[in-house]
């Protein structure tokens, strides 16, 4: 039956360009196929009697909607065990009618007893029983975030989603790391969104959201096949599918820790206001700092060292290096009038050069 | 009262058998208004059968993105509202259940002609609401009007639920009539196990409709009341849970009721067309007892993993599969029913096995978004909308056809033509697969619902559900073309009567 399960897919894959690509360029790729190929066979011997018809049936599934993370051969059970039913069932039910209607002559008289009813109750019971069992035990499995796990925030913004990396890093790509569980924190948008990764077989749901950066939902994953992936919402959006779609790429082995590092934060070395630039850049300031005079959740950076920074108490400071590093370290000690506090403390997260590299970028912009 | 409903004495009950089809519009007695719904009904249902044509073919038209997707949502939105509100609610209780129930009770007429009669004209006034609502400026919002669209939308939104508070209206009438109708018939020798399994069903489908309505009504009015600025109840964060909330509190319930009501004439085709007339064994009872209570507390499933409550989303995945146990224990009582008698091969027992088999295959269908994390995994694709297809198109809309076949010889006198029908059936059940099974094979994929983009780049799949929804439109137009055969069949028959 998995079998059968597995040809309806295959054959949507033959009219389908294969989902997966190989990772990373360099020596990853190679590792990468590798796994897939691992992947595979052992999903062969499982599955499919040792045909090279089956084998090429579950090869072809695989690529069209791998399994990816520690949840999806789980969450394929549930599904390959109620399809098995739904096909059986259906086809004892109607082939009940078809040969009752061709079978010649009256039946035999008589009340069905009430022993069968009770037993097909019983039997119904214990089927739905075991589908809710199957799944309940996934579910609750999904519910426990592992401690330790790599926490990414994760938001639907104007733009598209972003992915906030611990190092305060932002970007529209998803990294994740293998064999490693991933914890995502969902942030509520102005509109509800779901974020699915099919070959992950996971899905979650996030209303709309109450206060900026609040987090809705967590949710955790652990990625065990390396591959890029599409993320998108499934929520029915008025938005163009590009800002609902976003790569999710699983590295393989030590490829997520290389990644990082790249991404960790400009090389200290750069003149101060470029330096500022780069980390005013990477470290999710644009999220809420525009420096062409928009306002977003945060003040624009836009003239800030030419005008007087009036606070919510009344009180007035200058635009120097110590205020705005004390904006970055602890951002609820001054607040802009007509703002509120909300910004997130990077104290610890930047290096010191970055904070003054930030302060002369800031201070530089017109 | 039950008394003065017996045979003849009511004065609106119709001497003629075939029930005054000149005055349909506008008379009270149950048969011309059985007469009446089907006509508004079967147009309604041509209505939203072309609707889905388009849906289906909408792939293959112009390639302008923006044109193409509003274009889109108010197709889908139009074939949405037709199919639901207009037919697939008021259908079986308003044709099946206004021509059979009195006469399956014992009773002349229903409890309250007046208000069966009202309840007709509401819902084809809340018909022309959504006309209006069409032509104006299109209604985009989708039938269930999801947060924030229904906030958001340009669209003659008021217009939609004005519509939906006359059919809303005629559904608790109708419902409440039904209820009515089989409690004051019991009495007077007519005891409460003497009632038949028809009245047990469509009673309990009667209930539903008429308790949960309001709930519908209620929140719409909240949905108003948002929009026109009056209230912010819908303002907060998690507002479209809360919306969905309310509205799935009415619309699971509500297919539930529309469940009940198939059930009430797939039983009794299978009693008529197995030559076993069915009375109401305890088991099937008990059934439709549990079948009605298990449908109030199913609408969690709905927001499954979008509220804040894990003990919510676990209780309601459990009570929505325990709604199983009741279907396959009537589905026994059937098949049991028709190995006693003697199963004549008719066209109205063929459309009663496709229900049947089509609510088997739903029930499962709907069982993968049930489990809880195949449910959540495929909440938003387009398995559910599939899912739903196999329950309402397969089972309420194929009891539908086995209740108008059934019924057919006897409004007009002459016997429906078996062979046209019964390969108009097999359309109809070959159709149903090819359509919606590609519906929830690209769900699992990761298509999204009501999309046009085409997530899964699947061409084959897309093609089966055209080639589906094809076959499908030709089994219905075989259906209502025979149907239609048929009454001049009837006229023929009549003519040489009377020249003779």
């Amino acid at each position: 039956m998995t079998s059968t399960f597995l040809m309806l897919q295959a054959a949507a894959a033959a009219a389908q360009a294969p989902a997966v690509q190989s990772v990373d360029a360099q020596a990853a790729a190679a590792q990468a196929a590798a796994a897939q190929a691992t992947q595979v066979a052992t999903a062969a011997t499982q599955a499919a009697p040792a045909t090279d018809a089956a084998a090429a049936t579950v090869q072809a599934a695989a690529e069209l909607l791998p399994k990816a993370s520690t949840f999806a051969s789980s969450i394929d059970d549930s599904f390959v065990l109620i399809l098995w039913f739904a096909v059986f069932l259906s086809i004892v039910v109607a082939g009940c009618f078809v040969l009752l209607v061709m079978r010649p002559g009256p039946g035999g008289a008589g009340a069905t007893s009430r022993s069968l009813f009770r037993w097909s109750a019983v039997g119904a019971f214990a089927l739905v029983a075991v589908f809710f069992v199957q799944g309940a035990r996934v579910w609750a499995d999904m519910q426990v975030i592992p401690r330790g796990a790599l926490p990414i925030r994760v938001a639907l913004e104007e733009k598209g989603f972003t992915f906030t990396y611990p190092n305060g890093y932002v970007s529209n790509e998803l990294h994740l790391p293998i064999d490693r569980p991933v914890k995502f924190s969902f942030l509520g948008a102005s509109e509800p969104y779901t974020f699915s990764i099919p070959a992950f077989r996971t899905q979650v749901a996030v209303p709309v959201g109450v206060r900026a950066g609040g987090i809705a939902k967590d949710a955790w994953v652990q990625p065990i096949l390396a591959g890029e992936y599409e993320a998108r919402s499934t929520t029915p959006s008025l938005r163009p599918r590009a800002e609902l779609v976003a790569t999710a790429t699983v590295h393989p082995e030590g490829g997520y820790e290389k990644w990082y590092q790249d991404i960790s934060g400009p090389p200290l070395d750069l003149p101060p206001v470029e330096l500022g630039q780069r980390s005013y850049q990477m470290r999710g300031c644009t999220q809420c700092h525009t420096i062409d005079g928009a306002k977003l959740v945060g003040p624009t950076f836009k003239g800030f060292a030419t005008r007087e920074h009036k606070l919510k108490d009344g009180s007035v400071v200058e635009p120097t290096d110590a205020y705005i590093a004390e904006s970055i370290n602890d951002p609820q000690a001054k607040i802009v009038e007509g703002f509120e506090p909300v910004m997130p403390s990077f104290k610890g997260r930047l290096h010191e050069l970055e904070v003054a590299g930030l302060a002369a970028y800031i201070k530089s912009l017109q | 009262m039950s008394t003065s409903h017996s045979i003849g004495t009511h004065p609106t009950a119709s001497a003629n058998p075939r029930g005054g089809r000149e005055l349909a519009f506008f008379s009270q007695d149950h048969r011309s208004l059985a007469w009446a719904y089907a006509i508004v009904i079967g147009l309604a249902l041509i209505v939203g059968i072309v609707l889905a044509v388009g849906l289906a073919l909408q792939p293959l038209a112009g390639r302008d993105a923006a044109t193409d997707a509003t274009n889109y949502r108010q197709l889908y939105t139009m074939h949405g509202l037709v199919m639901v509100f207009l037919v697939a609610l008021p259908a079986l209780p308003g044709i099946v259940g206004n021509w059979l129930l009195p006469e399956k009770l014992g009773v002349a007429e229903m409890a309250w002609p007046r208000l069966n009669l009202l309840a007709l004209q509401m819902l084809v006034i809340g018909g022309a609401c959504f006309l209006v609502a069409f032509f104006a400026t299109p209604l985009d919002t989708g039938w269930s009007f999801g947060l924030p669209f229904a906030l958001e939308s340009t669209s003659s939104v008021a217009w939609g639920l004005l519509g939906i508070v006359f059919v809303g209206a005629s559904l608790a009438t109708q419902g409440a009539n039904i209820v009515a109708t089989v409690v004051t018939s019991r009495g007077a020798g007519r005891c409460w196990s003497d009632l038949p399994f028809f009245g047990w069903a469509l009673g309990a489908a009667g209930l539903v409709q008429a308790l949960v309505t309001p709930v519908l009504l209620v929140a719409l009015a909240l949905l108003f009341a948002q929009r026109s600025g009056a209230s912010d109840v819908f303002s907060a964060g998690g507002a479209d849970v809360a919306f969905d909330q309310w509205f799935w509190f009415w619309a699971h319930p509500a297919f539930g009721s529309m469940v009940l009501a198939s059930l009430a004439v797939i039983g009794e085709v299978v009693g008529e067309h197995g030559d076993r007339p069915k009375g109401a064994s305890a088991a099937a009872v008990l059934s439709i007892a549990a079948l009605t209570v298990f449908s109030f507390g199913g609408w969690g499933i709905h927001v499954l993993g979008r509220g804040d409550s894990q003990a919510f989303d676990v209780a309601s995945s459990g009570l929505v599969l325990a709604s199983g146990v009741p279907l396959v224990v009537l589905i026994v009582d059937w098949v049991m029913t028709l190995a006693r008698g003697e199963a004549r091969g008719t066209t109205a027992l063929g459309y009663a096995a496709t229900s049947t088999t089509a609510f088997v295959l739903g029930g499962l269908a709907c069982a993968f978004c049930v489990v809880l994390p195949t449910g959540a995994y495929l909440a938003d694709t387009s398995f559910p909308t599939g899912a739903m297809h196999f329950l309402v198109v397969g089972g309420v809309l194929g009891a539908l056809f086995a209740g108008v076949h059934h019924l057919w010889p006897r409004w007009f006198g002459v016997p429906v033509r078996e062979g046209w029908g019964k390969f108009a059936c097999f359309l109809y059940f070959v159709g149903m697969v090819l359509a919606f099974v590609p519906l929830c094979v690209r769900g699992y994929l990761g298509q999204p619902r009501r999309t046009l983009d085409v997530v899964v780049a699947d061409e084959r799949w897309s093609w089966y559900a055209i080639a589906g929804a094809i076959v499908l439109f030709g089994g219905v137009t075989f259906a209502l073309w025979n149907l239609l055969r048929t009454m001049l069949d009837s006229r023929a028959a009549l003519a040489r009567t009377e020249g003779e």
